[in-house]
């Protein structure tokens, strides 16, 4: 009975000696939601909770767009162990941001900003010219029925200052038309001389590379993954 | 971009490009002074076009004024063609002359035995002599005349009377005619087997 008794409470030491073998772990990463994580050279399956077998371990974490982190993790299966990393931005992916907003920048400027130009001063000239006629016919109507009427010479002059303004305006949209599309004809071979910013980063664990550029035709940055099988 | 570039142009071609206006005169060389007269123009590609009468009145934007020579003269009619918009014109001027009616002369038919014709006008008496006779369409009472007989452009009563020595009988009863509308050449009266034609002329200076 007392031997009994013994082989029990030896039964659950052990039971309660192998359930310390493993421990969770819960990795905090700073920084991106999305991030790999490399025990000792394995990837682990995409979670931040991961159930650990006491050790030692070398830590890897990355995520696109950040530099990789590296640590150590000292599992002692005591307790539940949380692993804190701060993920550093990638300098080049800042450097393709800066790249890419002066990308932007110049594209408005030698094609989006010319074609504005000549779409309003070609919308709206056509609309100033006819206003503007429509003023010149009222104040040279004016004119003869000030010299040869009953009309008052400020009527006239008010009717001239409209005509003036209208022709201004139309003066003003035609000149839109011309620099917009002088500007436009300019720089069609700078536009096309520009080298579109690309960002390319490899996954340090996969080998697969992740890639930013940007797409001038619908203004949106573009992502892409290159797969390795 | 090249169809924007396009439309532009196409639409500033359309709205500028108007045609140079052309000028034209279309009223009579004499016209009626003291009567409404409409005065008319054959200008083309036009928009609009002015008017100056040449008798210091004042000028008339449209196209067919009415107006009145107030007396009888030469005057300087001037017309100006404008383009929509104004920008291009072409003006043009005719010499016109501003005349009463004045009457020329008369035929009478019908078979007559008075030595005279009466013709009263609104209290204008314009005596024929030489009646007697049997005048027909084809060969009338001539009668040629009257001076400054002035067709004044107002009603008037017209009238054909006999004239012996001793009395007058009607032979065409009072007609009215209101000479400010009635622009007929010859005036003509017709009744009791008798006709007359009023004939008339503008004073030419």
């Amino acid at each position: 009975m007392k031997k009994g008794l013994i082989i029990f409470i030896l039964f659950f030491i052990k039971l309660a000696v192998s359930a310390q073998d493993s421990t969770v772990v819960r990795f905090y990463v700073k920084g991106s939601e999305t991030f790999y994580i490399r025990l000792n050279g394995d990837l682990l399956p995409v979670s931040n909770v991961h159930k650990l077998k006491v050790g030692e371990y070398d830590v890897e974490i990355w995520s696109p767009q950040y530099l990789t982190h590296t640590g150590k993790l000292d599992v002692t299966g005591k307790q539940d162990v949380s692993y804190v990393a701060e993920l550093v931005p990638d300098p080049k992916h800042w450097d393709y941001l800066v790249a890419k907003e002066n990308y932007k920048k110049k594209v408005f400027a030698y094609r989006t900003l010319p074609i504005l130009l000549v779409g309003l001063g070609g919308l709206s000239a056509p609309i100033f010219l006819s206003n503007a006629k429509n003023k010149h016919e009222d104040y040279v109507k004016a004119n003869f029925n000030t010299s040869y009427g009953a009309l008052s010479a400020s009527t006239t002059e008010d009717l001239k200052r409209q005509y003036r303004t209208s022709q201004s305006l139309t003066i003003g949209a035609l000149s839109f038309v011309g620099i917009g599309a002088i500007a436009y004809v300019a720089f069609t071979k700078k536009i096309k001389g520009l080298e579109r910013p690309k960002y390319q980063q490899q996954n340090p664990f996969t080998l697969e590379y992740f890639n930013l550029s940007y797409n001038n035709i619908q203004n949106v940055p573009q992502a892409t993954l290159s797969l390795r099988f | 971009m090249r169809k924007i570039l396009i439309f532009s142009i196409f639409a500033l071609t359309i709205i500028s490009c108007e045609k140079k206006p052309k000028a034209c005169i279309a009223v009579e060389d004499t016209v009626e002074a003291g009567s409404e007269i409409e005065l008319n123009h054959c200008s083309e590609n036009y928009e609009f076009v002015t008017w100056l009468f040449g008798d210091s009145t004042y000028g008339y934007i449209g196209d067919s004024p009415k107006h009145i020579y107030r007396s009888e003269g030469k005057y300087l009619l001037e017309m100006e063609a404008f383009s929509k918009g104004a920008f291009r014109s072409e003006s043009t001027s005719k010499l016109i002359s501003a005349s009463y009616r004045y009457v020329d002369y008369v035929e009478i038919t019908g078979n007559s035995n008075f030595p005279k014709f009466i013709v009263r006008m609104s209290g204008l008496y314009f005596p024929c002599p030489d009646a007697i006779g049997n005048f027909t369409e084809e060969n009338p009472y001539f009668g040629q005349y009257f001076g400054n007989a002035t067709l004044i452009p107002m009603s008037q009563n017209i009238s054909l009377n006999g004239f012996t020595a001793s009395e007058e009988e009607v032979l065409l009863l009072e007609k009215r005619f209101n000479l400010d509308f009635v622009k007929d050449n010859p005036i003509f009266i017709e009744d009791n087997g008798y006709s007359l034609k009023i004939y008339w002329k503008y004073k030419s200076f």
